[in-house]
């Protein structure tokens, strides 16, 4: 029977590995939580950790700059929402790796408007980890820890159920109430680290 | 003082004080050659007089420039990713619909260029996505209730201000009006 880590191994680099995640039941993604996902990361994600989402692209903020928009929620359905688990980095390295992103990004894609690191989001995993869905109160969201070579910090946040319209808009706006007013900017509004 | 040296030196300081006080000093006139008369520039309006220049430009509104914000959806130039004609269509409709009354929503659009809008008050939150087809669909959640309400599939003609007010009121009083 496949395990956490060899959905995550086999999956590695898809861009829809949430949606494959969606085919299971909500038992064995809750039980896959338990188990780590990655050699390379430093246990599985409990539930009292705080995860930052970095911000690079600049439409997913809203203009007051206090919240997400919630199209900046649109990876957790299909190739895994990016975050970084707190307790397992330091503010510099945030910052390194959210500019290097940007960076990779940029040369990726030319043509579209170039990004940088603004910020970041924070949520706590238990937080996360409690939106359920409208009509029947199942676990949305399910955090792994993805940690990598170059971040043992990595943490995916996934869909995990498949739901029909209503239940995506429920609990997108879940994850957008829990990420607003959360936002840490990189500079101070008079440019100031 | 006496009182008639009082009303005088009263009225002198007070024609004093209104002089500092004007806005406008009358231009100076210098005559140079007789017949000739020279004015030194007249100051500028102040900012308690506005230059017709600015009375007669329309005033650009919040409506005005999310409108405007929806044409750039089109924008090939700028980002490779756009929306359709349709869907920017679509949302033009919904938010020149919308009646004054309602609060403004902010936009957004995914990686798929899918145009969306959502308004966040402390009575709820609620949003809208544009599909194919001149459709939207609409979400909603009272913050006071918890009460939810999704109504898919709707032709872009259903957003009248009677069913803008009918859902999107919760958005100030956090109560869902009757389905």
């Amino acid at each position: 029977m496949m395990g956490c880590k060899d959905f995550f191994e086999a999956n590695e680099g898809n861009l829809q590995k949430c949606k494959n995640l969606q085919d299971l039941d909500e038992a064995t993604l809750a039980r896959w939580e338990a188990e780590s996902a990655s050699d390379l990361s430093p246990g599985v994600v409990n539930d009292e950790e705080v995860l930052f989402q970095q911000i690079v692209d600049p439409t997913h903020l809203d203009p007051q700059r206090i919240a997400l928009k919630p199209t900046a929620f649109q990876d957790s359905a299909n190739k895994g929402l990016s975050t970084h688990r707190v307790a397992f980095t330091n503010w510099d390295d945030l910052v390194a790796v959210g500019q290097r992103r940007a960076e990779q990004y940029n040369v990726a894609n030319p043509d579209r408007p170039p990004r940088s690191l603004w910020g970041f989001a924070s949520f706590r995993t238990k937080d996360v980890r409690r939106i359920t869905t409208p009509q029947d109160g199942r676990r949305a969201y399910f955090v792994y820890d993805t940690g990598n070579e170059n971040d043992r910090s990595h943490a995916d946040v996934c869909q995990g159920v498949a739901g029909d319209k209503h239940t995506e808009r429920s609990i997108r706006a879940s994850l957008y109430d829990l990420a607003k007013g959360s936002l840490l900017p990189v500079l101070a509004e008079n440019g100031d680290p | 003082m006496d009182p008639v040296t009082l009303l005088v030196f009263t009225s002198l300081t007070a024609s004093a004080a209104v002089t500092a006080r004007s806005p406008w000093s009358a231009p100076r006139i210098e005559e140079k050659t007789p017949g000739l008369v020279i004015f030194q520039s007249i100051p500028a309006p102040t900012n308690l007089l506005v230059a017709p220049a600015v009375v007669a430009a329309p005033l650009v509104t919040l409506k005005d420039r999310l409108l405007t914000e929806i044409q750039q959806f089109s924008l090939g130039a700028a980002d490779p990713v756009v929306s359709t004609h349709e869907d920017i269509a679509t949302a033009e409709a919904i938010l020149k619909a919308l009646p004054a009354g309602l609060p403004l929503p902010v936009l957004m659009r995914n990686d798929n260029g899918q145009i969306g809008m959502y308004w966040d008050s402390e009575g709820a939150y609620a949003d809208i996505n544009i599909e194919p087809g001149h459709i939207f669909s609409f979400f909603s959640r009272s913050r006071v209730s918890g009460q939810e309400r999704f109504i898919d599939a709707l032709q872009v003609t259903a957003f009248t201000s009677a069913w803008a007010f009918d859902n999107l009121s919760v958005l100030v009083d956090g109560q869902l009006a009757a389905a």
